[in-house]
């Protein structure tokens, strides 16, 4: 019997909680910090989801005192949470374990005091030495925050005194050279078991659902395939533009922003073969060998199966929005592009011949995010051509956002003394059964790190797969002209180019309208 | 057909053979032309109630689950049977607008059924307005006359039976009579008390997480509990005996307080239930630890909008913290477990055994 383990814990059917542990966000008086990562905090103090043993440690440049720290958040926390209003003697409680450290992460002397603030509050609070490490950073600022670390022995590889894990925001590298290279730093200071690269889609609800959807029941697992599986729609639109982020959005661009995490994340748990438990390392398997089964795509063939765009002025949610080059910190000749649609192919068994067709774009017409599983016409249908007008094969919709839920198409008969038959949509929606006040993806996530579960976390052969995969499109696009740009006006969906790309080998296949 | 109004609602009166025509209906002409509302069938709620009031009770329970109301809820009024028999029914579609977004509905359906048929033909009244192949839970408001045959038969098709202790109309023996039942295979059951618990047994628990007192929770040696509801004292001890293989030795009540004594891993323990008044289940729970240094105590105290935990150990700071309760609504946490919870049957043995034994 493990003399330390809880007795109040066996068997209980409760919530899982995290064990104690200190938090230190480096960025901690950032824009994530105010929205995501400080209510997100709140929140799981609010539903008892953290230990008694735990407190956080915002690290920044901005000159706060602990108590200027914690008005600052309380604020953050008043605006962003979504428990609001905030519960007085909670805050409270949750504030008292709220700490800051002015500091730069390029100075030495930060780290020492970090290190001295965590041994005050394992004293203190009974953190148990467990530590944290969360870079709310930008991504020129990672590795001196990840060597500052590893040099002080606050964390790392060399600090023995407890668990220690840090957690990486995306974009993780800009290219295949450097991911790899920032692989190559974080790993010198941190064993990957303890990196935890945070996409905060795989922690929504809806996301989950895939796997659900998929393991939970046995009736798609026989059609899941190339044999009824005309092909799979993947869709990231956003009505909003680039949101005063023209400085990251020159640098990074759709592909890297969307395609090469979510939307490829995405296609893996559409595409993985049903692991064999839910252990964080068979499902991470599974999804690994997906991306090692997409097709690479180079030179010309990147310029037939991929199309990027960028909007023009237009009008969206019915009000008018410059264009790209127009926005704020944009250089007015940008070849930046706003829109990407790529066709992809996975080589395996299930899948062979059957087109992945991924796409995101800015300023859409609306925002939703959603897989489409387009199946093959019946083989034969023996109604007359009149009869059959308005019937499409049927099509498995899994809305991840906004309203959540699946769409199945199916044909059924036109009520009347003929027989018409047309397609209609078999709605579910989540909400109408399990609506609930869910909880944001990084509540989730942070308490997955502090439980030490990378189930929704991607490991880095992934994160270099995805690389391997986006990397020869970027070395395409930078050794060739890019397309007149603008090619969309905003308030559209996207170049027609992306409409050619998905129709060319059939006719009648079209994106599906969110 | 005769129409009911609930505010907000229309109930209309129809046969139960009706019923399912009537829900479609509605369904489809949902409110001032709005787009027909689509049922996500998920399990149905069979309230038993014995009278009409009692029923309307029920109906604002239902209302108060929002977001987290069964499909189909059936609000069962039993009265005595009587030489005339008869079933009356009414039914109507509800949705809940989700606060945030005001767009998607989670619709639930209501069918109240007011009868005085023999109990042995409940079943056969209840059953058609079931939604099939879906669980069932049956909430029994007050004491569910264990003995008798309506019990035994509507349990017959229930798979979770959720009752409330804090109702019971003889807290102690009824306890242990609910008890019994759940030793029984099935259904499973649960309490409404053991939910409101949720919080005190989490805030009891996670000091023991760790430092300074991880590892020492099998040294307790005693425990205090003031309690509004006596079966929430009961639960609460009934719990830590259990989760602390304590063998209870003797018990006596006193006044207002059970007190019992029971052996343990330490050598012994002692606990004490006073009765007392207050707004939630408990107002405070005491938990006394001998450490290498002294007594370490872990103290929960109920405040209006909170509860408190204090934890005090020797040579460590006083540690304080605050926390939300359990959520207001018991019945909708329990209605999102399915099958037995192991815990809370062991918690109810204990407390049962713990209730004999004070001579209630």
């Amino acid at each position: 019997m493990d003399v330390d383990a809880n007795p109040f814990k066996v068997a209980e059917r409760s919530r899982a909680t995290s064990p104690p542990n200190a938090m230190v966000v480096f960025g901690g008086s950032g824009d994530l910090a105010h929205r995501k990562i400080i209510p997100a905090l709140y929140s799981l103090e609010l539903n008892r989801l953290l230990p008694q043993h735990f407190a956080v440690v915002g690290v920044s440049r901005s000159p706060y005192s602990h108590e200027e720290y914690r008005a600052d958040m309380r604020k953050a926390v008043e605006q962003f949470s979504r428990t609001r209003p905030i519960q007085e003697q909670v805050w409270e409680s949750f504030a008292s374990h709220l700490f800051y450290i002015t500091g730069s992460t390029d100075e030495a002397e930060t780290y020492d005091k970090v290190g001295d603030l965590l041994e005050r509050i394992e004293h203190e609070y009974g953190t148990d030495g467990n530590r944290l490490f969360y870079m709310s950073l930008i991504p020129t600022l990672f590795p001196g925050a990840i060597q500052g670390i590893g040099k002080s022995g606050i964390g790392g590889r060399g600090y023995d005194r407890g668990w220690s894990r840090v957690v990486v925001e995306k974009p993780f590298g800009h290219d295949l050279e450097s991911a790899r290279q920032l692989q190559a730093l974080v790993t010198e200071v941190f064993p990957e078991r303890d990196v935890f690269r945070i996409d905060h889609y795989l922690g929504k609800e809806s996301v989950q659902n895939i796997i659900a959807l998929r393991f939970a029941n046995g009736i798609f697992e026989p059609v899941w395939n190339h044999h009824y599986v005309d092909h799979v729609q993947v869709t990231v639109a956003e009505s909003i533009g680039i949101e005063h982020r023209g400085n990251f959005y020159e640098t990074a661009g759709a592909i890297r922003d969307i395609i090469q995490n979510h939307a490829l994340q995405l296609l893996a748990l559409i595409a993985m073969e049903p692991p064999a438990t839910f252990e964080p390392e068979e499902v991470r398997n599974e999804k690994v060998k997906v991306l090692k089964a997409l097709r690479r795509m180079a030179g010309e063939v990147v310029d037939r199966n991929v199309v990027r765009g960028q909007y023009g002025s237009g009008w969206v949610d019915g009000q008018p929005v410059p264009a790209y080059r127009e926005e704020p910190d944009v250089a007015p000749d940008s070849v930046v592009e706003t829109y990407v649609a790529a066709e992809f192919l996975v080589d395996n068994w299930r899948w062979a011949g059957t087109p992945f067709f991924l796409r995101t774009g800015k300023r859409l017409p609306k925002r939703a995010t959603e897989v489409v599983v387009q199946f093959k016409a019946a083989p034969h249908l023996p109604f007359g051509e009149a009869a059959k007008e308005g019937l499409e094969p049927n099509a498995l919709v899994l809305r991840i956002q906004p309203n959540e839920g699946i769409t199945l198409k199916l044909g059924a008969k036109v009520p009347g003394p003929s027989m018409q038959v047309r397609s209609v949509n078999m709605d579910f929606s989540y909400g109408t059964s399990f609506a609930d006040d869910l909880p944001d993806a990084y509540e989730r996530l942070l308490l997955d790190v502090m439980i030490g579960d990378p189930t929704l976390f991607p490991r880095w052969d992934s994160v270099e797969e995805a690389w391997q995969i986006i990397q020869p499109v970027l070395d395409r696009w930078s050794s060739t002209p890019p397309p007149e740009f603008p090619n969309y006006e905003a308030g559209e969906w996207g170049p027609k180019a992306a409409d050619e790309l998905i129709s060319r080998h059939r006719h009648d296949r079209r994106w599906r309208r969110p | 057909m005769s129409t009911v109004h609930a505010p907000g609602w229309a109930f209309e009166e129809a046969a139960p053979p009706k019923v399912e025509e009537v829900l479609a209906r509605q369904r489809h002409d949902q409110e001032n032309g709005h787009a027909p509302l689509m049922r996500a069938s998920v399990n149905n709620l069979v309230m038993v109630t014995q009278s009409r009031t009692a029923g309307q009770r029920a109906l604002l329970t239902i209302e108060s689950l929002g977001a987290r109301a069964p499909s189909r809820c059936v609000v069962l009024i039993a009265e005595p049977p009587s030489e005339r028999q008869r079933v009356r029914s009414w039914a109507r579609v509800a949705h809940h607008r989700h606060s945030d977004t005001g767009a998607t509905d989670v619709v639930w359906e209501e069918v109240v059924v007011q009868t005085n048929v023999d109990p042995r033909h409940l079943p056969a009244v209840v059953l058609p307005l079931l939604l099939p192949e879906l669980p069932v839970f049956t909430y029994w408001e007050g004491t569910p006359p264990f003995a008798d045959e309506v019990f035994q038969e509507l349990a017959s098709v229930t798979d979770r039976l959720i009752v409330d202790t804090a109702t019971f109309g003889d807290p102690l023996a009824d306890l242990n009579r609910f008890d019994a039942a759940a030793r029984s295979r099935q259904p499973a059951a649960s309490d409404c008390v053991w939910s409101r618990l949720t919080a005190w047994r989490e805030l009891l628990s996670d000091p023991f997480n760790g430092p300074p007192l991880r590892g020492t929770a099998r040294r307790a040696r005693r425990l205090y509990v003031e309690a509004v509801d006596p079966t929430a004292g009961l639960e609460l001890a009934g719990w830590v005996a259990s989760r602390l293989d304590w063998r209870l030795r003797e018990a006596r009540a006193v006044d207002d307080q059970y007190l019992a004594s029971y052996d343990s891993p330490a050598g012994g323990a002692e606990v004490r239930i006073t009765s007392t008044l207050g707004s939630a289940s408990l107002t405070r729970a005491e938990l006394g630890v001998e450490t290498d240094g002294g007594e370490a105590t872990v103290r929960i105290e109920a405040t209006p909008t909170s509860l408190v935990t204090t934890v005090r150990a020797p040579g460590f700071p006083t540690a304080r913290r605050f926390g939300m309760g359990s959520e207001s609504n018991p019945l909708a946490a329990e209605l999102e477990i399915f099958g037995r919870d192991r815990v809370f049957e062991a918690a109810l043995r204990s407390a049962s055994e713990l209730a004999d034994a004070t001579g209630a």
